[in-house]
C-alpha cells in the first residue's frame, strides 16, 4: 500500500469501479472455482453460476445514471436477483441484497457502512436456509463480517478490506475441516472461494491495483492441468433448445468421445455444454442440431499452457527414449520411412496406418515403405496422407488404412494427389498383414488391390478392448470398463476379463482356423498372451499359434485367425 | 404403494415414505428454501414443518414405472423463487437418481409460502 491517499468513503464512481474489479477477478478465477466443485450435481458449475449472476448484476448497475450508493447497490442487488443462476448464484444474490439493504438512503459509503453491509449480507444470506451448513460460502461471509465488526476504528477502507479479506481467506481455508466432503476431495469450498474472489476484486477495483491471493494448488487442479495438455480448446456454449424432449444424458454420450472435462447441464430450455476438446467445430456443429447457440466461448488452453506443455512433452519424450530399447527409429514420429525397402527400388510403394511399436516393426519388415502413425480414435487427417504421398518416391502407391474410419480419408487424399493410388480397404492390422503377404511388385495396381482384397476376406480379426462408456449395442448391455470382444468390427462378446471374452468368442466364432496370431498391446503381457494361446490350442490341437508384441494402445489384444 | 426395481437377483422395494423423506431432505439442501409445508393445507395456512416430518410436505405418486413427486415449500423472501424452484427440481432429481436409483418423471413444486426475514435491522 504505497498510496498516500487514504480512502475514507466510497462514492458511486468508486463503487462501480469496485464492481468491475470484482467481475474481472471472477472471470479470471471462473474455471478455477469450477474445478473446486465436489459434487457432480446439476448446478455444479459454481464459478460459472456466480460469474453469470454477478455479470447480470453489473450490467444492471451500468444502467443506473445516479451516483448515489443506495441506488447503485439496489441495482446491483436487483440485477443479481434477476440473473441468479444455480444455488451459488441465488446465495450471491442474497449477499448483494444485504449490501443493498444496509445502504438504504445512503449517498456515499463510509467505513461503518461497509461493515454494516458485510454483516447484513451475511445475515440475509443465512436467512435463506432453515439449517445453514457450515463450511460453505455462508461461513466465509459470516466470518468476514464478524472480523469487520471488530475493526470499526479503521477509517481507511482499503486497509479495512485487506483485513476482512485476510479473515475470509482464513475461514475459507478452514472449510475442509467443517465439511468432510471437501476434505475428502482435498479442496476448499467453491462458493466460499467465489465470495473471497469478489471481495478481492472489489479491493483491487478500489485501489486500482491488483493483488492476487495465491491460488492453492489442489489435487483437482493438477489433474485438470494435465488434461488440458491433451485437449487444446476449452469450448463452451449455451444452447436454446428447440425440442423439449432433448435428453442431456444423450448429448453427454454423443460428445464424450471428443474430449474430456465434459459438463452438460441445463433444463428443458437452455443447455450448457462445457468440454475440453481438440475439435471445437464438431462440438458446435453438434450443438446446432439441438438448437440455436448463445455465448459461445472457445479458449485455446494450449497457448496458455504452452510452457507447461513444453515441459510435459520433454518429459514424455524422455520417458519414451527410455522405453525405446535398441531401436533407432523414432516410433513416435508421424511418418516412418522404411530405408531398407528404398534400396529395392520397387515400382509400387506401400503406405500403411498403424499404432504401436511392435506392429509398426512387423509392417516395416513386411515391406511397407511408409507408416503413418494413427489408428482407432487417432485417425490421421487427409493432410497426413497427402504429406505421406509426397514423401514417397514411387508414382504407384497402395494405401492400407487398417481402420474403417480411416478408409475415407485415404480415398480422399488419393483423389487429391497426381500419383496413381489404390486404397486397399483393410479394416484391421491382421488384414494388412495378410494383404502384404500377397504383394508382388510385378503386378499392376488394380490387380494387386483385387488380390489383396480377396485375401483379406479369409482373415478373421478379433479385437479385445475396454468399453469407454455405458451403452447398448447388438442387444448387449455394456457398462464402462467391460471387456469387449469384436469379431471383424462387430461386438460379439462382453465380459469382465479378457480371457473370459476370448473363451466365449472361441466357442461362438470358431471356424477351424489353423493359423492364429496374437498381437498383445498396452496393458497386456506376454504371459497373458500365453494363457490365451492355451485356450486356442485346447480348442484345436492342429492350430499354430504365434505371439507378437504389438504395443498398440487401446486394444490389449488383436488376434488374427486364418 | 412401493416403488419396485427389479434386477437379475431379485427385487428392491422402496416405500413411498422413503422417497418422500429423501426428496424432502435433498430439497432442504437447496439455498432459498426455508422449509416444507404440509401437503394437506386445509386452512389455507402454510405452516413450516420440522425436520422430523419433512415427508409430510412431499407427495409421491407411483404409477407402474412412472414416478411423480410434488413438493410443497416455503421460500425466503427476496430470492429468485423461480431459480430456487429450479435448483430444487434439479437437486431432487439428481439425489433420487443417485441415492435410490430412481428416475423421476415429473417434479412439481408448489410454493405455498414466503417467509419474510426474522428481525432484520
Amino acid at each position: 500500500m504505497a498510496q498516500n491517499e487514504v480512502i475514507k468513503t466510497i462514492n458511486g464512481k468508486l463503487f462501480k469501479k469496485m464492481c468491475y474489479g470484482a467481475l474481472n477477478r471472477l472471470k479470471d478465477q471462473q474455471s478455477y472455482i469450477d474445478s473446486l466443485n465436489v459434487f457432480p450435481v446439476p448446478d455444479g458449475d459454481t464459478g460459472t453460476n456466480m460469474l453469470l449472476t454477478f455479470q447480470e448484476a453489473v450490467e444492471n448497475l451500468d444502467q443506473v445514471k445516479s451516483e448515489r450508493i443506495d441506488k447503485l447497490t439496489q441495482a446491483l442487488s436487483k440485477g443479481a436477483l434477476m440473473g441468479a443462476r444455480g444455488n451459488s448464484g441465488v446465495i450471491l444474490s442474497q449477499l448483494l441484497r444485504g449490501f443493498s439493504e444496509a445502504n438504504k438512503y445512503k449517498k456515499v459509503m463510509g467505513n461503518e457502512d461497509l461493515i454494516k453491509s458485510l454483516s447484513m449480507a451475511a445475515r440475509i444470506a443465512y436467512q435463506g436456509v432453515l439449517k445453514p451448513v457450515e463450511g460453505t460460502i455462508l461461513t466465509v461471509s459470516r466470518k468476514a463480517a464478524k472480523r469487520a465488526e471488530d475493526l470499526r476504528d479503521i477509517e481507511d477502507i482499503d486497509q479495512l478490506l485487506e483485513k476482512v479479506i485476510e479473515s475470509a481467506h482464513k475461514a475459507l481455508n478452514k472449510t475442509p475441516e467443517q465439511l468432510p466432503q471437501l476434505k475428502e476431495a482435498g479442496v476448499v469450498d467453491a462458493g466460499g472461494q467465489g465470495y473471497l474472489t469478489i471481495l478481492e476484486g472489489m479491493r483491487a477495483g478500489l485501489t486500482g491495483k491488483v493483488e492476487v491471493t495465491e491460488k492453492k494448488v489442489t489435487k483437482r487442479e493438477v489433474s485438470e492441468e494435465e488434461v488440458d495438455l491433451k485437449y487444446g480448446y476449452c469450448t463452451q456454449t449455451l444452447i436454446n433448445v428447440k425440442d423439449k424432449s432433448v435428453d442431456i444424458e444423450e448429448i453427454k454420450n454423443d460428445i464424450e468421445q471428443f474430449g474430456d472435462s465434459l459438463m452438460v447441464v441445463g433444463d428443458e430450455e437452455i443447455i450448457k455444454i462445457h468440454i475440453h476438446t481438440n475439435h471445437p467445430g464438431i462440438i458446435l456443429e453438434y450443438a446446432l442440431k439441438t438448437g440455436s447457440l448463445k455465448d459461445i466461448k472457445i479458449d485455446n488452453m494450449k497457448l496458455q499452457n504452452a510452457e507447461m506443455r513444453e515441459k510435459h512433452e520433454m518429459k514424455q519424450k524422455e520417458e519414451y527414449d527410455n522405453l525405446k530399447d535398441n531401436s533407432t527409429e523414432d516410433f513416435d514420429e508421424k511418418l516412418i520411412m522404411n530405408s531398407k525397402v528404398k534400396e529395392l527400388n520397387r515400382k509400387t510403394g506401400i503406405i500403411a496406418v498403424a499404432k504401436g511399436k511392435g506392429i509398426k516393426n512387423i509392417l516395416l519388415e513386411l515391406g511397407v515403405d511408409l507408416i503413418i502413425d494413427g489408428g482407432q480414435s487417432m485417425n490421421p487427417s487427409i493432410n497426413d496422407f497427402v504429406d505421406a504421398l509426397e514423401k514417397i518416391d514411387q508414382d504407384k502407391v497402395l494405401i492400407l488404412p487398417n481402420n474403417k474410419n480411416i478408409i475415407s480419408a485415404a480415398q480422399q487424399a488419393s483423389s487429391l494427389s497426381d500419383k496413381d493410388i489404390s486404397v486397399v480397404e483393410t479394416k484391421a492390422i491382421p488384414q494388412a498383414i495378410a494383404a502384404l503377404l500377397v504383394f508382388n511388385d510385378q503386378e499392376e495396381l488394380e490387380d494387386l488391390k483385387n488380390n489383396m482384397e480377396s485375401e483379406i476376406i479369409n482373415v478373421k480379426t478379433i479385437e479385445i478392448t475396454n468399453a469407454v462408456k455405458n451403452s447398448k449395442v447388438n442387444g448387449y448391455e455394456i457398462e464402462e470398463n467391460d471387456v469387449l470382444g469384436l469379431v471383424n468390427g462387430t461386438i460379439k462378446a462382453v465380459g469382465n476379463s479378457e480371457l473370459e471374452v476370448i473363451e466365449e468368442l472361441i466357442k461362438s466364432d470358431w471356424e477351424d482356423e489353423d493359423l492364429i496370431t496374437i498381437y498383445f498391446g498396452d496393458g497386456a503381457s506376454e504371459e497373458d498372451a500365453q494363457e490365451i494361446k492355451k485356450k486356442f490350442t485346447e480348442r484345436s490341437s492342429d492350430a499354430e499359434v504365434e505371439i507378437y508384441k504389438g504395443g498398440q494402445p487401446l486394444y490389449p489384444y488383436i488376434i488374427s485367425l486364418e | 404403494m412401493v416403488k419396485e426395481i427389479e434386477n437379475n437377483f431379485g427385487k428392491i422395494l422402496i416405500a413411498e415414505q422413503v422417497i418422500e423423506t429423501v426428496a424432502g431432505l435433498s430439497a432442504m439442501e437447496c439455498y432459498g428454501l426455508v422449509g416444507m409445508s404440509s401437503k394437506n393445507m386445509q386452512d389455507g395456512i402454510a405452516e413450516l414443518l420440522g425436520w422430523d416430518n419433512l415427508s409430510k410436505g412431499v407427495s409421491v405418486e407411483i404409477q407402474e414405472d412412472k414416478l411423480k413427486v410434488e413438493l410443497n415449500i416455503v421460500v425466503e423472501y427476496g430470492t429468485n423463487i423461480h431459480e430456487v424452484a429450479n435448483n430444487i427440481i434439479d437437486r431432487v432429481k439428481y439425489t433420487l437418481k443417485n441415492r435410490l436409483g430412481i428416475e423421476v418423471n415429473n417434479i412439481d413444486i408448489n410454493v405455498q409460502g414466503v417467509r419474510i426475514g426474522n428481525g432484520t435491522e
